[in-house]
Order: C-alpha cells, then sequence, then structure tokens
C-alpha cells in the first residue's frame, strides 16, 4: 500500500512537470527580436545653457571673459553637423537649469524636451581681471558628467584658445576624433593683383599671413607632421618651389628643373612630391633632400598633376590627360597599379585623398558648374557632394577624414566652406578676403 | 489507517487522471493550434522597410556640348599663361577634342499606327526641349528651397511607407483570425511587426557618426502592453560605451508605444542596435 502511494505521488509529480514543460516552449514563442542598424537621426541635440556663477554670492553682471567664452563655445558647436542646439523656447516648461550641479538640474524636463546633453558654463571672477571658468556636459539621459573643464582667463584670446580646446574635448568624446579643432587651415587669399598664403583655425579664426611677396603664391600643402607648408611661387616669369617652416617663420627656396612646378605635396615620410616638365609633359617626381628631382612617381605621354597621398604613402590619387580629358587616378605603390578612379564628366580636378585611403574627393564640371564629387573605394561608389550654386572646387580633407574644406563661388566672391563627407550640410569658414581659394588641411597640430 | 491511505491514494489517481485529460485536451490531437510552439528554423527577422511601387524610369538625359571651364576657375591658369613661360603645358587642355554631342533625331517619331510609342517618344522630346530651357543657374533661395522640398518628400514618404506595412499587418490579421490562423500568416504578421517597430524605435535613434565605424552593438529588452504601449525596458547586453547605451535606450524612451502586437501573447521585444555598417 505504501508503495502504490509512493507510485502514485512520483506519477502526479512527473505529470505535472511535463504539464509545465511545453508554456515554456510557448513563453519563448511570444517574443520578437528586432535589428536597427544605424541611427534614424545622426544629431544630437544640446542645450546651452547661460553662464552662472560658481559661488551664489557673486552677484552682478556676467564676465566679459565668461561672456565671451559662452559666444566661442556656442560658435565652435556651430560648426559640428552632428550637433542640433535646442532653444530655450523649445523646452517645455520653465528653467530646467537652476544651477550648476546635478541637484540644481531638471535632467527629466530635459529629456522630455528632447535634449540629449547639457552643457553649462560657471565662472568665478579672480583678482587681475582674471576669470575662472568651469565647463561642464551632462547626458541628459544618466545625469551623468560626460566632459567637464575648468580655465582661468586672461582676455578675450585666451576664451577663443578654451573654447577650442573644450570643444576639442567634447568633439572627442562623441565621436573619437578631435582634429577639426586642433588643425589650422591653409589658403590662398587675393591681394589686389598678387595673392598670398594664409592660415587660420578651421573656424576661421587667428589668420597669420605667411607669404608677402606681392607675386602668386598658390597651392598650399601641409607636411604630415605639421611642421612645413610648401606652394608655388610665381614671380617674374618663373616657377619656384618654396617651404615655409612654422617654428622658424623661414622660407626655404628649392630649385628644381623644368619650366612649371605645379601642385606640390608632402609624402609621409616628409618628402616632397611635384608635378614639373623637365622632359617637356608635366609629370610627378619626388625631390631629393639636397633638391633637385628624385624618382619619378608617375610619369605618361600626357600631363599627370595634383598628387596627394594617404598617410601610408601608398596611394597616390592624381589627375592625368592621357585619355584626353582631364580625369582622377590612383597609383598603388605596392604594385604600382594605377587605376582610373572617374568616369563621367569631360573635366575632373582637385582630387584630395582621405588619411586612411579610401575616399577620394574631386572637383568635376558639371552643367551646373564645378562640383564637389566623393567616391568610396571600398564601396566602389561616387556620389556628388555639394550643389552650388555657383563653383565648387579645390576639396580638401580634414585630417579625422571626415571634414571637408571647399572653395565656393555661391554668394559671389570665392570663399571657403565646409562640408562631411556625408554631405548634406555645408557652412561658410568666416575669412576675410576678396578671394579666397585652394584650401589645405593640416594635421592635429600640437600647439 | 488502511481507509486513510486508500483515500489518499484514490484521491492522488483521480487527480493524475485529470491532469492526463488536461493534457491530451491542450496539447493533444484535438487541439486548435498546429503551429510549432518555437520553430528553430526561422532566421532573426532581417527588416526591411516597405518601399512604394517604383515610379516610372525617366528618359535618358541629352548629351550636350560639354561647356568650357568657368572664367574664375582657370583665372589662375590663365595668368599662368600670360607669364612669359611654357605655362600652358602646366594645365590639362581646356578644350580637349570631344566627339560631337548626339542629338535626338527628328525622324524618330514613329509612324501614326504605332500611336502609343509616338505618343511616349513625343513627350520625351517634349521633355528634351523643354529641360535646356529650364536649366538656369539656380539661385541659393532655390537651392534651399529644393533641399527643404526633398526633406518634406522624404519625410511624406516615410510615414507612406509606414502606412503601407500598417495596412497590410491589419490586412494579414484579419485573414489569420477568419481562416483560423496559420503559421505562414503569422510568420509574416511578425515580419512586418518587426519592420513597423524597427522604423518607429529607428526614427528616435539619435547618435553622432562615430570615426572609424566601431563595432558598437547593444541589446535592449522591451517589454509592451497589448495596446502596443512600452510597459518597461532595459539594457541586456552593453556596447561598452556609455553615451551609445543611452542614446539606445532614449530611442526607446522617446517612442513611448509601439503598435499593437499582430499576437495576443506577443508581450516581449529585443531590439539589437548595431551601429555597424550594413552588410551587403
Amino acid at each position: 500500500m505504501r508503495s502504490s502511494l509512493t507510485w502514485c505521488a512520483g506519477m502526479v509529480l512527473l505529470c505535472l512537470g511535463l504539464s509545465l514543460a511545453p508554456f515554456s516552449g510557448a513563453w519563448a514563442s511570444q517574443s520578437l527580436q528586432v535589428e536597427i542598424h544605424g541611427p534614424g537621426q545622426k544629431k544630437v541635440n544640446f542645450f546651452l545653457a547661460q553662464p552662472r556663477p560658481l559661488e551664489e554670492s557673486e552677484e552682478g553682471e556676467i564676465p566679459e571673459h565668461a561672456q565671451g567664452l559662452e559666444k566661442a563655445v556656442e560658435s565652435n558647436l556651430s560648426f559640428l553637423p552632428f550637433l542640433h542646439r535646442v532653444e530655450e523656447g523649445d523646452l517645455l516648461g520653465e528653467g530646467p537649469v537652476r544651477g550648476l550641479k546635478g541637484q540644481d538640474i531638471d535632467f527629466k524636463r530635459l529629456r522630455m524636451s528632447k535634449v540629449d546633453f547639457l552643457f553649462t558654463l560657471g565662472y568665478r571672477s579672480r583678482r587681475k581681471e582674471k576669470t575662472q571658468m568651469e565647463l561642464r556636459v551632462f547626458s541628459t539621459r544618466s545625469g551623468e558628467l560626460f566632459v567637464g573643464r575648468g580655465y582661468v582667463l586672461r582676455g578675450p584670446e585666451q576664451a577663443r584658445i578654451a573654447a577650442r580646446r573644450f570643444c576639442a574635448e567634447v568633439m572627442e568624446e562623441l565621436t573619437g576624433k578631435a582634429g577639426f579643432f586642433r588643425s589650422r587651415l591653409a589658403y590662398v587669399r587675393k591681394q589686389g593683383k598678387s595673392k598670398e598664403i594664409f592660415t587660420s583655425t578651421s573656424q576661421g579664426d587667428d589668420a597669420r599671413q605667411i607669404t608677402d611677396y606681392g607675386a602668386l603664391s598658390l597651392s598650399p600643402a601641409w607636411s604630415w607632421d605639421g611642421e612645413n607648408i610648401a606652394f608655388t611661387l610665381i614671380q617674374g616669369g618663373r616657377h619656384k618651389l618654396r617651404v615655409f617652416k612654422r617654428q622658424t617663420q623661414e622660407i626655404r627656396d628649392i630649385s628644381l628643373p623644368g619650366n612649371t612646378i605645379i601642385s606640390p605635396a608632402f609624402r609621409p615620410d616628409g618628402t616632397i612630391a611635384v608635378s614639373t616638365d623637365p622632359k617637356g609633359n608635366p609629370d610627378i617626381y619626388e625631390i631629393e633632400d639636397k633638391e633637385g628631382l628624385g624618382r619619378t612617381l608617375e610619369r605618361s605621354w600626357a600631363i599627370d598633376i595634383s598628387p596627394e597621398f594617404d598617410r601610408e604613402g601608398q596611394l597616390m590619387v592624381f589627375v592625368s590627360s592621357r585619355l584626353g580629358n582631364p580625369h582622377i587616378f590612383l597609383k598603388d605603390f605596392q604594385d604600382n597599379k594605377v587605376s582610373r578612379i572617374s568616369y563621367q564628366g569631360d573635366y575632373n580636378t582637385s582630387p584630395a585623398l582621405s588619411p586612411d585611403g579610401r575616399y577620394i574627393a574631386f572637383s568635376r564640371l558639371t552643367e551646373e558648374g564645378h562640383r564637389i564629387f566623393l567616391h568610396d573605394r571600398k564601396k566602389e561608389s561616387t556620389k556628388q557632394l555639394t550643389h552650388g550654386p555657383g563653383n565648387d572646387e579645390d576639396p580638401a580633407f580634414g585630417p579625422d577624414g571626415y571634414f571637408l574644406a571647399f572653395a565656393s563661388s555661391r554668394q559671389g566672391q570665392y570663399g571657403l566652406y565646409l562640408t562631411s563627407r556625408q554631405g548634406g550640410w555645408n557652412k561658410e569658414v568666416p575669412i576675410e578676403g576678396d578671394s579666397v581659394k585652394s584650401p589645405a588641411w593640416s594635421p592635429v597640430l600640437r600647439d | 489507517m488502511s481507509g486513510a491511505r486508500m483515500r489518499i491514494t484514490s484521491f492522488l489517481l483521480s487527480l493524475l487522471i485529470h491532469i492526463l485529460v488536461f493534457l491530451a485536451a491542450f496539447y493533444g490531437p484535438f487541439s486548435s493550434s498546429s503551429s510549432p510552439t518555437v520553430d528553430l528554423e526561422e532566421e532573426v527577422y532581417e527588416v526591411e522597410l516597405v518601399r512604394p511601387a517604383p515610379q516610372e524610369e525617366e528618359p535618358p538625359e541629352q548629351e550636350q556640348e560639354p561647356r568650357e571651364p568657368v572664367q574664375e576657375s582657370a583665372e589662375e591658369a590663365q595668368q599662368e599663361e600670360k607669364e612669359p613661360s611654357p605655362g600652358k603645358a602646366a594645365t590639362p587642355p581646356e578644350k580637349p577634342e570631344r566627339a560631337e554631342a548626339e542629338k535626338v533625331p527628328q525622324k524618330s517619331r514613329a509612324p501614326s499606327r504605332e500611336r502609343k510609342g509616338a505618343k511616349q517618344v513625343a513627350s520625351r522630346e517634349e521633355k528634351e526641349r523643354d529641360r535646356p530651357q529650364a536649366r538656369q543657374t539656380p539661385t541659393r533661395d532655390r537651392v534651399l528651397e529644393d533641399a527643404l522640398q526633398d526633406v518634406r518628400e522624404g519625410v511624406d514618404r516615410e510615414r507612406k511607407q509606414r502606412e503601407i506595412v500598417q495596412k497590410e499587418l491589419e490586412r494579414i490579421k484579419r485573414e489569420s483570425s477568419s481562416s483560423g490562423g496559420s503559421s505562414l500568416s503569422e510568420g509574416r504578421a511578425r515580419k512586418l511587426y518587426a519592420s513597423l517597430v524597427e522604423q518607429q524605435v529607428k526614427s528616435n535613434w539619435r547618435f553622432p557618426p562615430v570615426s572609424g565605424e566601431p563595432d558598437l552593438v547593444a541589446r535592449a529588452r522591451v517589454n509592451i502592453k497589448q495596446s502596443g504601449e512600452i510597459a518597461d525596458y532595459t539594457l541586456v547586453e552593453s556596447s561598452g560605451r556609455g553615451d551609445f547605451d543611452d542614446s539606445v535606450l532614449r530611442a526607446i524612451e522617446e517612442t513611448k508605444s509601439l503598435p499593437e502586437p499582430p499576437e495576443e501573447g506577443l508581450r516581449e521585444i529585443t531590439i539589437i542596435f548595431d551601429l555597424r555598417e550594413q552588410r551587403g
């Protein structure tokens, strides 16, 4: 009797277990898996709060340096296409930012207003007209500090430097690269009948003139260490190659055979490549240390000019008229094979190679004018990046391979503009001058 | 004592028989559901956006003679040419030899008996004749207006796509309920529902372009109510990067509500947020 009781109890437990087991399978089928490749919006929203005193006891107007820093940060962030500013009027409710500490910030209200990041600026006036600044960026989702930096400002120029450094940190945290705020642009600016070379920050600040020949200084090119700028000087009917050294502010003359010297470019090892025509037609040569032409990098029966290299020095893009019209070509020094990049249009010039060698930007003459196109070597596709009006020319990649600078006459006179390799956006670089062209972008600079 | 044991034994036997009958009724040959509860062969849904019907192809553009380079762009080359040196060789030829542009032949109009073909060719020629006149140098305002129009059209297109998918889902649900349901229609309904979820959540997902295209992947679990309203959500697999994880949770938070699920029991959705480039 006891054994039959035990047997029955065991059977009941077994049946209960079997009856529950299928439910686990049924529960599993009531779930769904979805994959999302890439965000729907490649911009994040931010709100820039008004500067506040670090100590509540500090009263009065916002110090001049703090105001200057706020404006500089605001201006710098406007250059980043993946940041969208939320205005105060677009916030839900009143004043979600009542202080500088997390406990004084209504992150929930900011999230409801679809703000992803909050920028705060705190100031404290110190003696001898110094102002201490603390800048913070909070993630509204977690309420955590994303970036935080402190600076002591003594003048408006320091406010701009601090803003650049801070925005570089923010950009690096967001995207992994900070080259935009740590590099400079070189460009050609018309001055009367002459053309001189200038440099400025990528936002157009701190413009410095580096040539003053009263002649034609053209085609600036940065070295990969940012220490030198090579350019072509046309003076007295002759073409000359010159190299400006940033550290000493001196310009060195390099004598070369040939009647024309066009579009110098630095290779990653510091040597200069240049188009010149010692044998009649311009070909691309390497220049030796002690001046004079070195080995031939590219030669054909036609005109070969405008070389540019990737950061490894393995690839070179250039323009050649070997097919009758100017087209873009790519040479791989590993096997010395030359492949064609541009197939459409009759006039493709000014190639620029991204540092990683994947993207090639160039200018093509279309029915509406010159436009910038971008070729993706990995996807083997080409797309139009700019749409005028006027003419868009001379593309140059930034050190991170994301931004491009180019010259455009869309507002009448030539000026410099920025876009990204994704296109769909552009912004003018505010540079003074009647005609500004031929941008060249430095690598990331240490100073 | 033996009487008590008898009663217990009888009770247990009775309980056993009831359980067996329950199992037979629910999962036996008399049950209505014949579809497998877990289909191990079914792949993770590859979500494809439903696109509207393709529009008619535009006629090929007429080839025209390329224009000369614009004055400003050749300014430097011309200045170089003025210098007494063979600077002419420095720049690529501005007027290289080119084949004459092909023109639409006038005799392309078909005989009158081929009216349909004649109408098509005539309309194509009309467009080609009109095109040179319409081609003016666009002003900045015009370029901006065109760009805004593209954005509006893009938003409309997305909305229409969602509506198409939603209607298709509702149609399948109606068919499924009236015909007693089949694994094929259920599978299709889940696929369409997954597409809707993907579109809605993706539209709220904001993240900046990241250099180097790192392999950032995060996985979140979302529990929904019968109405589709998001009850709660949690991150089940971090990408290793705080701001990326925040962005995916923010996307879910801002979505708030999804469409009503196609099946009554569907309550859990696992969303994989993948920053890697789409394969293929």
